[in-house]
């Protein structure tokens, strides 16, 4: 399964170019579609989960957003990852960049019509099935010395 | 007597603002009591909290919300119209937010209003604990250079910003 996800805005572009490979690749896809207008007739969709690391685990390829939240979980996860620019929002590019650069991901950054991603899109589904992906390794978080300092700063 | 737990504020945020901070309280636990300050219109954020502190004795003490200062919608007039009316508002619930507020700590990694809470409570010499969002890499967001000077820890999370923020420390990803 290909699970598309938009995090917590919208992305009307990418539902749009899901919408028209899915009913040319007859594939299975489901969607996250967030706040966005456009709703999609060859996908299966939903705008919003609190579970949605079942939709994650359950699938082979994630197409998602460029938002850090979706990012870091799938790569954790050690999923295959198609990540599209939000042209809406302000979003950062550094998390996205940074990824693509380090072979975690392949990033979208640029498209100029709904066309133009399906095509962007479709060569990414061709790459990322051959294509090395090099595993994300995560630097956890020093909780004790977290505490340590907030101890010290309620004190 | 039990002696109480200290309280800590935290401003959540949404998307993944949210998300690496919801990570933080997972690793804190009850060890704390929490004041949260959601953010308008993001539900799920708020029922995935609030069902996770009922399942650990985690203790809310209070829960504000807070809208957002800038939204983009689909529609260019709404957005102009709403750049008025938003941070007007902000500015209201945070006086509101501060004023209510037992705690002595601020936690957040949110953007936004979190500045207007953030320099009110330094006017009330609360301590101010600001985590640069995870989504920077190279370029530091307007929102942690706002609160870089008035932060007693402020907290790296790419070392890479360690040239922006001097004085920040890096303790790994949440």
């Amino acid at each position: 399964m290909i699970f598309v996800s938009v995090g917590s805005t919208y992305n009307d572009y990418l539902i749009k170019a899901i919408d028209i490979i899915a009913k040319r690749d007859n594939e299975k896809i489901v969607a996250q579609i967030g706040y966005g207008e456009y709703i999609p007739k060859n996908v299966d969709w939903f705008r919003y989960s609190t579970n949605i690391d079942q939709y994650y685990k359950n699938s082979n390829i994630i197409i998602c957003s460029d938002g850090a939240g979706t990012l870091y979980r799938c790569l954790e996860l050690g999923k295959k990852i198609i990540s599209v620019r939000i042209a809406a929002t302000q979003g950062v590019k550094d998390l996205g960049r940074k990824l693509e650069q380090d072979g975690n991901i392949i990033y979208i950054e640029k498209y100029n019509s709904v066309n133009d991603l399906v095509n962007l899109i479709s060569k990414s589904l061709i790459d990322i099935k051959s294509k090395k992906i090099k595993k994300y390794v995560k630097i956890d978080f020093d909780i004790l010395k977290f505490n340590k300092y907030i101890s010290n700063l309620i004190r | 007597m039990i002696k109480s737990k200290p309280c800590i504020l935290v401003v959540l945020g949404s998307g993944g603002h949210f998300e690496q901070i919801f990570r933080l309280i997972k690793l804190l636990k009850n060890n704390y009591d929490y004041e949260f300050v959601f953010t308008k219109g993001d539900k799920v954020a708020e029922e995935k909290l609030k069902k996770f502190c009922k399942l650990n004795n985690i203790n809310i003490v209070n829960s504000f919300t807070i809208n957002k200062v800038r939204i983009i919608y689909n529609s260019r007039f709404r957005t102009i119209l709403n750049s008025f009316y938003n941070p007007l508002l902000a500015v209201f619930k945070s006086i509101y937010i501060v004023l209510k507020s037992h705690s002595n700590l601020y936690l957040s990694s949110s953007s936004g209003s979190v500045v207007l809470i953030y320099y009110l409570g330094k006017l009330f010499s609360k301590k101010l604990v600001y985590i640069e969002c995870w989504s920077r890499v190279w370029n530091p967001s307007l929102t942690g250079r706002l609160l870089y000077p008035i932060s007693n820890l402020f907290i790296l999370q790419w070392p890479t910003l360690k040239k922006y923020y001097p004085k920040a420390i890096d303790l790994g990803r949440l």
